[in-house]
């Protein structure tokens, strides 16, 4: 079954960058370039992604505002989230996103790889 | 000496007969007769070991000394009177006895009546002049300490009666009081004393405690006749008379006002200068000085300053009345840009120090101050002011003005100096301030951008990196062997990768110095790290030929950041390469005594001796810029690392043979660590 993963990022070379690595891998992956689209998408969307990997600077509905909104609808709130970010977060702040895990820029394709399968044990065949 | 009342008579007479006979009629008259000698030695020898009240001296006598001699001999040792008893008297013989001031004389042959009366006269008369000269020495003393008393400048030393009137004054007195003798004479001494001390009955309190404990002393402020005032420390003291009833009372005062006013000056200008030390917020300073100044120094006080452009920023004003401060206020607004002739405007236009009255101008000629309110001025009623600039190096910073109101005091030279030298440290002051802020707001910025400048740095990296992974990974896919085409992307990976080493280490130091690194405790095997680290670092080994020898044995387990531990390692590891010169690179790693020891030797180029402790500063390489790249920050981290954990680092090396850095680290760092590092900002 092919996994699907959501990128929020405003730089649309990263989206690019991140899009190429991971659908070489198998994956399928939906864009957003801000916390608005991507919950846009995410309520839209006939299905939902499997893991979302979320950038936290970024305008019109930053990182935190967007993970608050995802929190208060449980549809959507079941949808893993991996901070993909290029400052480091205090503890608190972290667990307070109660995110499934924290991936500093910039990322290795191996590192990236590694990070979405502990999120979602199953690996995708293509 | 008389005892039971009777006079005593020495007889000097050498005919027999007649000493018998004046023993007998005198001692029937009711005189002591202590004895009757024939001689002249004898009758010295017996006057003074017998002290008679009167010695009856016959002229003529046996002997060698006549009388008048023995007279003169008795008379330079004792006070006692001498009568010449004699037949015969030539004016020879006269002129002679005369000399010697005879209190009478007895010329034989005599009767008991002539006898009697010689011997009362001449008794009486050496009584009363023994009576006249006590009292001509008694008043020649008094008439000597009224001279002395009169002549002291310095004290003043008075008399007052049991009510506290005063009833006799001293030069010292009117200087000091500006009362003269005739002015004072009468008046109750509580005219000296402040309102509230009348009111308090302090003067009262003073002689009574005078009359009760026999002395008072007392210190404190007094008014004059012209009604300023000056400091006295004066003692009084109770007179009784001979049945102990109180005469009246003595005081001594001693005027110390320019004592105490240098002490109020001094202590004034220590606890400014405290008050300007204790805090950078100028605003806080400058009313906590004001404050300080009043009543001590002024009865209002005021402290304007200007910013750069000479706008007004801060004035602080303190007023002895609280009332009076909000007034006091109204007065100020403006008072620098105003055009007027004398004041703080005038101050600082001129940068020149002004006080009112002038010393050369007797009374007030003019108006003290030229004001724009010139109702707020009569209301607040200033009598004496003095204005200093407050600058620094050439820069106006304000003006700073003292002013007293009543007449109690008048500014002179030694205010003017103080509040110069106020002046002067608040000038500083305020500079501190400045640059203070300023090191603030250049550190805060330059840490923002840093901040911000890593992370924009770091955005072209991301897609950068991921790219170029996924290019060499199609590459692969598409089958490419071509060890050129592969070795360039290799490089290409190597390079970012640097580059994101070389943002991280910039990223590293904003954080230590902006105070906001902070440590990720964690329990982990220390052993277990090295491997890790060493294999990460396995190709970068090979290309620098040098081989890395492990010695650690067992498991070490503890508490430590393990990404930051991973950074010194990996610092000491990449450095050793560098300057090892293909030479092995051995790690060891021991743990005793609830610390961990961890040692990296290389045995490559090595550390010059001065160059030992420079390595640990930012920015420091030791070996030139030319040569060996890299920001020069990584043994800076490194040791702001370890010393978060409560550990140290240090570098010990033999120029030629190489190098050896050993770091120690609190097995349980988690259990007390710092969680944040201050770098520059360490208080």
């Amino acid at each position: 079954m092919t996994r699907t993963v959501l990128i929020v990022d405003d730089d649309p070379d990263v989206r690019t960058s991140i899009s190429d690595a991971l659908e070489e891998e198998g994956y399928r992956v939906h864009r957003a370039a801000n916390g608005r689209e991507a919950l846009r998408l995410l309520r839209e969307g006939a299905a939902l992604p499997d893991v979302i990997l979320l950038d936290m600077m970024m305008p019109d509905m930053d990182g935190w505002a967007f993970r608050s909104e995802q929190q208060k609808e449980p549809r959507l709130s079941r949808i893993p989230v991996l901070i993909f970010s290029a400052y480091s977060l205090p503890i608190d702040a972290a667990t307070q996103l109660d995110a499934a895990g924290f991936l500093k820029k910039p990322i290795r394709m191996a590192e990236l790889y590694r990070a979405l399968r502990s999120v979602l044990p199953e690996k995708a065949t293509s | 000496m008389t005892t039971n009342g009777r006079k005593r008579i020495l007889i000097v007479e050498d005919q027999q007969l007649i000493a018998a006979d004046l023993e007998n009629t005198l001692a029937n008259l009711g005189y002591e007769i202590v004895g009757s000698v024939p001689s002249g030695e004898e009758a010295i020898q017996m006057a003074f070991s017998t002290k008679p009240d009167l010695v009856l001296m016959d002229i003529q006598l046996q002997g060698e000394m006549d009388g008048i001699q023995a007279a003169r001999v008795i008379n330079g040792g004792l006070d006692v009177p001498i009568a010449y008893l004699t037949a015969y008297a030539d004016d020879e013989t006269l002129a002679r006895a005369k000399i010697t001031t005879p209190f009478g004389y007895v010329l034989k042959p005599y009767d008991e009546r002539e006898l009697r009366a010689a011997v009362e006269i001449a008794l009486y008369k050496h009584e009363h002049d023994r009576r006249l000269a006590e009292e001509r020495a008694a008043r020649k003393a008094a008439e000597e300490f009224r001279a002395l008393v009169e002549a002291v400048q310095d004290h003043a030393i008075y008399r007052m009666d049991t009510e506290g009137r005063v009833m006799t004054w001293n030069a010292g007195a009117e200087r000091i009081t500006g009362y003269s003798t005739d002015e004072i004479i009468g008046k109750p001494i509580s005219i000296f004393y402040p309102a509230e001390d009348r009111a308090a009955k302090v003067p009262e309190t003073e002689l009574k405690t005078a009359a009760t404990e026999g002395r008072s002393v007392s210190e404190g402020w007094r008014f004059k006749k012209d009604g300023s005032v000056f400091w006295v420390s004066s003692t009084t003291t109770a007179l009784f008379d001979d049945s102990g009833q109180l005469r009246g009372f003595a005081k001594v005062s001693r005027d110390l006002t320019q004592q105490k006013q240098h002490e109020d000056r001094q202590a004034f200008l220590d606890e400014a200068t405290a008050a300007l030390a204790s805090s950078l917020d100028i605003s806080t300073t400058m009313q906590r000085a004001a404050r300080l100044a009043v009543p001590v120094i002024a009865d209002y006080c005021v402290i304007q300053l200007v910013d750069v452009h000479g706008r007004s920023t801060e004035t602080a004003v303190a007023h002895v009345d609280a009332k009076k401060e909000a007034l006091a206020r109204t007065l100020v607004v403006g008072a620098l840009t105003s055009s007027a002739l004398h004041g703080p405007g005038q101050a600082f236009r001129s940068q020149r120090s002004e006080v009112f009255p002038e010393p050369t101008v007797p009374g007030l000629a003019r108006e003290p101050l030229d004001a724009e309110h010139p109702e707020a001025l009569r209301e607040l009623g200033i009598v004496s002011y003095t204005c200093v600039p407050i600058r620094y190096s050439g820069r106006r910073h304000g003006v700073l003005s003292f002013l007293r109101t009543g007449p109690a005091h008048r500014y002179g030279q030694p205010d003017l100096a103080v509040a110069e030298e106020f002046a002067r440290r608040t000038g500083l002051a305020i500079e501190n301030a400045r640059l203070y802020r300023e090191a603030h707001e250049a550190i805060r910025a330059r840490d923002e951008f840093l901040q911000i400048a890593s992370h924009e740095l770091k955005t072209p990296l991301t897609p950068l990196q991921m790219q170029l992974d996924t290019l060499g990974r199609a590459l692969s896919k598409a089958g490419v062997q071509s060890e050129r085409l592969l070795s360039k992307l290799e490089m290409a990976s190597r390079q970012a990768a640097r580059l994101n080493r070389l943002v991280e280490s910039l990223l590293d130091v904003a954080r230590i110095t902006s105070g906001r690194f902070v440590l990720e405790i964690e329990e982990f095997d220390f052993a277990d790290m090295i491997r890790d680290v060493v294999e990460r670092f396995r190709s970068e080994a090979k290309k620098a030929h040098c081989d890395v020898i492990v010695q650690v044995e067992g498991e070490i387990v503890g508490k430590w950041d393990r990404l930051r531990i991973e950074q010194i390692l990996s610092n000491l590891l990449s450095n050793a390469f560098k300057y090892g010169e293909g030479k092995p690179v051995e790690i060891s790693a021991r743990a005793g005594d609830d610390m961990v020891r961890l040692v990296v030797t290389d045995h490559g180029i090595g550390i010059e001796k001065d160059a030992l402790e420079r390595i640990f500063d930012r920015f420091e390489r030791a070996v030139s810029m030319r040569h060996y790249g890299g920001l020069g920050l990584g043994l800076f981290i490194a040791r702001q690392i370890a010393e978060a954990h409560g550990g140290s680092i240090v570098a010990q090396s033999q120029p030629g043979s190489g190098s050896v850095f050993t770091v120690l680290l609190p097995q349980q760092s988690g259990d007390w660590a710092q969680p944040e590092v201050r770098g520059e900002e360490r208080h």
